[in-house]
């Protein structure tokens, strides 16, 4: 028997385990923890993919922004836009930017629900798409940035 | 008692600020994994509370604060209850709404969406925050950058305040 190692406790294996068979039997898929389907992970463990109803509630967030964004862009741009997003006149522009990007939001995650309930998108995809619409948001409501493309 | 306009400042800055202090209470559980009763309930009243606080502060500061900020002014009217005129009228004071007001009433708009979504996951979906570290950093940029807008918006909203005549929010 080898002596253990300096420094470490030894280990104490009951008689019954050191002696009887190791016995491998295949689990059963409806016993197998939920996150071998992707779709979760163990304790603070990071898993590979999303719950699609997830990966569409954080998407149509990103959308909402970069509805906004777009609306601001082209509401600047376009003197036209700019007159037909004037909802009120008190408020201007800011009010038929701001309703078009909240009818904009519930619409766009309601289709992206049905469409996507049931996937499992990587964790990677969903964050990547929604830090793009997310950045279209922040560069769109930057006022050099919308700016610029409108010529001011 | 209170002008309507008086009102309107005191809840757009009252939701602001409960905006802001749900926001601690929210973050510290998504960086640390809520483990009890109670840590769960803070992050499900923060996020709760931001979402609504952040669609009150954006809908009370467009429909009820920027009207009196933006009101043109009467011909020889003076500019002094007029803030957006006053600012526009200096080359030294219009960058204050060119720059300014313009990033102020668009980025603060972006908050309520990321502040809905973290809300409706960690409602929806608790146990699955719970157990992914992944998602929980996804929902915590969302938190954090809902929060970054928010600031920046309520920032510059102070200065302009600072700068230009702001007696149409106190009369």
């Amino acid at each position: 028997m080898q002596a253990p190692a300096r420094g470490r406790t030894p280990q104490v294996v009951p008689a019954e385990a050191a002696t009887a068979p190791i016995a491998v039997r295949p689990t059963p898929r409806a016993a197998q923890p939920a996150d071998s389907s992707g779709t979760g992970s163990t304790e603070g463990t990071p898993s590979q993919n999303v719950d699609g109803r997830v990966a569409v509630t954080i998407i149509a967030a990103g959308v909402g922004c970069a509805a906004f964004g777009v609306a601001v862009v082209l509401a600047e741009s376009i003197s036209v836009v700019k007159q037909w997003l004037t909802l009120s006149s008190a408020v201007g522009p800011l009010s038929g930017k701001a309703v078009a990007a909240v009818v904009i939001y519930p619409v766009v995650w309601l289709v992206l629900h049905v469409a996507l309930r049931n996937a499992q998108p990587k964790t990677t995809t969903v964050t990547g798409w929604t830090a793009v619409l997310l950045t279209i948001g922040l560069l769109g409501t930057f006022p050099p940035v919308y700016g610029l493309i409108a010529g001011h | 008692m209170f002008t309507a306009n008086q009102l309107f400042l005191i809840v757009h800055i009252a939701v602001s600020v409960v905006f802001l202090h749900a926001f601690a209470g929210g973050l510290a559980t998504f960086i640390r994994e809520p483990t009890g009763p109670i840590a769960r309930r803070i992050q499900i009243a923060s996020v709760i509370g931001m979402a609504l606080t952040a669609w009150a502060t954006v809908i009370s500061g467009t429909w009820l604060i920027y009207p009196g900020y933006r009101a043109e002014p009467p011909a020889g009217a003076s500019l002094d209850a007029y803030p957006r005129s006053w600012l526009l009228s200096s080359d030294a004071t219009a960058w204050w709404h060119t720059f300014g007001m313009e990033w102020k009433e668009h980025i603060g708009w972006l908050a309520p969406f990321l502040a809905t979504a973290v809300a409706v996951v960690v409602l929806a979906h608790g146990d699955l925050v719970r157990r992914d570290r992944r998602i929980r950093r996804v929902l915590t940029a969302m938190f954090t950058t809902a929060f970054v807008a928010t600031l920046v918006a309520a920032g510059l909203g102070a200065a302009i305040n600072k700068v230009a005549p702001n007696d149409f929010l106190l009369n």
